[in-house]
């Protein structure tokens, strides 16, 4: 059910606007001879470009700035005064606080006054403005302004049909019998999802929320129909930071309930983490994360102590990412310490997934295929379980024009074990198709 | 009147010199800027701000550069590509002739569709495309039997494909906005019928204009002007974030430890969807 939650993605929509390529060539050319620190050669083309476009009030703040690093501050007011005037965003307020910049710079506090009061009335820079507006000073700078970037919400909603072949899990051994057939079953699993992502240049914040039912068409297998929830919020440097190491943390609490056929369970779980992300070429980035997972399952009267899988669990995570062209690797190394409640579940695992991913693979399809292989040791089972898992998947998934999406997901998994009632494998096929709410 | 063989050798060298707007290594036509990773310039690496002359070939090999190329014209290119300045001419202020040949890789080229008029060509293995303004796209890859994508974000460009592959049929397709096409690998036989250009959605040119390089970063504040203005050297070289957006998040940390009751229970893993990548 993975692909599901694979194809509720965010993703943003844009449109080239007409004298856009001018103006990127413009920017382009103004940024290369500031890298020169030829800030005669950027205003004059700007100025160039703003004789052929004055209608780009980005220009204009651009030619503002400029100026007003040159110390001509007048200069810069005018420019940031038609900026404001053709601004047809809520930048118009950021405009309007640069334009108040120059004037106090330039010893004009009355009109700084005005223009930031104007400048208040926008929320992208309304705490600042506010906060200016008692500091200004006749030919000094305004404080740095902070914009308020207001954030994006995305929302979606998607199916998945499909078909699973061990529901249950029961082992290897039943499921050579016809007992073990009951486990097979058509599955549906309808799911919506919001998130929120705002990206301050400086600071990324993201939340995610998921909320999904799963329905199982066979009788046999509906005992564990269930409803999955979950909700994530992660914070930390914005990606597109000119930073050696990138930091974020963040939190992300799931629960799967079930309550069917006389059988009540659910797990809830929390999961703390740090991520760095270091060793950035451009090609190239390594990833270091620390989840501190803690997990309590349902207990009923009656049920073994021992088999009391609630507990914390660290799982330190080494992630290393090549980019080549319009394909992605993914390779890395998981170590899990699991110190459960019930001494059957204590453990740790080492797993090494592998993940490719292609652009494009074929008639505009994205191609997906992923192994990872696991060491499980119950280190104080009473049964001395040893377990080792692999699992295979592929997939494929297309974004149409517009708000669709589809994905066609396979996996398979095995579980190795000393133990036969934990020796089983499954096939799962399903196929997702998404809808963009908002 | 009658030269020497002296001086014509002489005269010779002296257009070298001072005309050197003709010779490879001779006077700057253009910049290189945004350079990441290893570039090289006529096989010798290069940084940002190197000056490009006519002849000169940049390779990106596992790096990014971009090329401003007299005073409105922006080639990006993408890891992996070779390109060639082979001509660049300013005629008397009138007309600006610019031929660039890319034997391989992928390159997004901004032309300012207003000013000086220009006849800009860029020729890859087996087509030509000539841009009458203003964004356009190539993928040429260096295997040769994968096909090559032509594709125009804004404004018109005519791809001329040569003869050996389509024979005698015409071989000319005009791209405009958001329309692109997919010329076979040589080997496959090109019918004329097979040139047709597709429209492409905004959001998947979008894609593919920031795979090769993203806009220019906003300018907008003062701190913004400043940090534009930092020596190269204390700026690392960064992944360009945008190659990764969306790619798979990392592996799936729920489910600890792993058992058959869980695995059945918990979708633990949120995927984003490889998009923009």
């Amino acid at each position: 059910m993975f692909g599901l939650f694979a194809l509720m993605a965010l993703s943003g929509t844009f449109a080239y606007a007409a004298d856009e390529t001018d103006r990127e060539i413009a920017r382009t050319y103004t940024i290369f001879y500031l890298h020169q620190k030829d800030y005669s050669s950027a205003m004059e083309t700007l100025q160039e470009h703003l004789l052929a476009d004055p209608e780009d009030s980005e220009g204009w703040n651009f030619l503002g700035l400029l100026n007003l690093e040159s110390k001509k501050p007048a200069v810069a007011a005018e420019a940031f005064k038609k900026a404001a005037a053709l601004a047809k965003t809520n930048l118009r307020g950021l405009y309007l606080y640069n334009q108040a910049d120059a004037l106090a710079r330039a010893g004009d506090v009355k009109n700084a006054k005005v223009a930031l009061q104007q400048a208040a009335t926008e929320s992208v820079v309304q705490a600042s403005a506010n906060d200016a507006i008692g500091k200004i000073r006749a030919g000094k700078p305004l404080p740095q302004v902070q914009i308020n970037n207001p954030g994006t919400w995305k929302g979606s909603f998607a199916v998945q049909g499909g078909y699973d072949s061990n529901v249950l899990l029961f082992p290897t051994s039943v499921q050579a019998t016809s007992v073990g057939t009951g486990s097979a079953s058509p599955y549906l699993v309808p799911a919506l999802q919001a998130g929120y992502r705002r990206d301050s240049g400086e600071k990324l914040l993201e939340t995610n929320a998921v909320a999904a039912f799963t329905y199982m068409t066979k009788s046999t297998a509906q005992a564990f129909d269930n409803l999955y929830s979950s909700a994530s919020v992660d914070w930390g440097d914005s990606p597109g930071l000119a930073k050696s190491v990138l930091t974020s943390f963040g939190d992300e609490a799931g629960l799967a309930y079930l309550n069917n056929n006389g059988f009540r369970f659910y797990d809830w779980s929390n999961t703390v983490r740090g991520r760095a992300i270091f060793w950035r070429t451009l090609s190239s980035q390594t990833e270091l994360e620390l989840p501190v997972v803690y997990q309590k399952f349902a207990v009923d009267i009656g049920d073994d102590p021992a088999n009391d899988r609630s507990g914390v669990g660290v799982g330190p995570t080494l992630t290393h990412r090549h980019f080549f062209g319009a394909n992605l690797v993914s390779a890395g190394f998981q170590y899990q310490k699991f110190f459960a409640k019930g001494v059957n579940y204590r453990a740790n695992t080492f797993t090494l997934p592998v993940t490719y991913f292609r652009r494009n693979l074929l008639w505009g399809l994205n191609g997906t295929a992923g192994t990872e292989g696991s060491l499980i040791n119950y280190t104080e089972s009473t049964f001395g379980r040893r377990d080792k898992f692999m699992k295979f998947s592929v997939g494929l998934s297309q974004h149409f024009s517009g708000s669709w999406a589809m994905a066609l997901d396979y996996s398979y998994r095995k579980n190795f074990s000393n133990i036969d009632a934990a020796q089983y494998d499954k096939h799962m096929v399903g196929l997702t198709v998404s809808y963009d709410l908002f | 009147m009658t030269f020497s063989k002296r001086r014509v050798g002489f005269s010779l060298i002296l257009c070298l010199v001072t005309c050197p707007v003709f010779a490879a290594g001779g006077a700057a036509v253009g910049h290189l800027t945004r350079v990441l990773g290893d570039v090289l310039v006529n096989s010798a690496p290069t940084k940002n701000g190197a000056p490009v002359a006519m002849g000169d070939t940049i390779e990106t090999q596992g790096g990014k550069a971009s090329l401003l190329l007299g005073k409105a014209t922006v080639i990006h290119l993408d890891s992996n590509s070779k390109l060639t300045v082979t001509q660049f001419v300013v005629d008397t202020g009138s007309v600006e002739t610019t031929t660039l040949d890319l034997p391989f890789g992928k390159t997004r080229a901004l032309v300012r569709s207003k000013g000086i008029r220009k006849d800009f060509k860029i020729r890859s293995r087996t087509a030509v495309m000539g841009v009458r303004g203003t964004h356009v796209y190539i993928d040429s890859p260096k295997d040769t039997s994968l096909p090559q994508k032509f594709v125009t974000f804004d404004g018109v460009a005519d791809v001329s494909v040569k003869n050996s592959i389509v024979g005698a049929a015409p071989k000319q397709v005009t791209l405009t906005k958001n329309e692109a096409f997919n010329l076979p690998a040589a080997t496959e036989g090109v019918k004329q019928g097979d040139l047709k250009p597709v429209t492409i959605s905004e959001e998947t040119a979008r894609a593919l204009a920031r795979e090769v390089a993203p806009p220019p970063v906003e300018i907008r504040t003062t701190s913004d002007v400043i940090k534009q203005t930092v020596p190269e050297s204390v700026t690392p070289t960064v992944v360009d974030p945008n190659l990764f957006q969306g790619a798979a998040n990392g592996f799936p940390i729920g489910g600890l430890p792993f058992d058959p009751l869980a695995d059945s229970l918990v979708p633990v893993t949120v995927t984003v969807v490889p998009h923009g990548f």
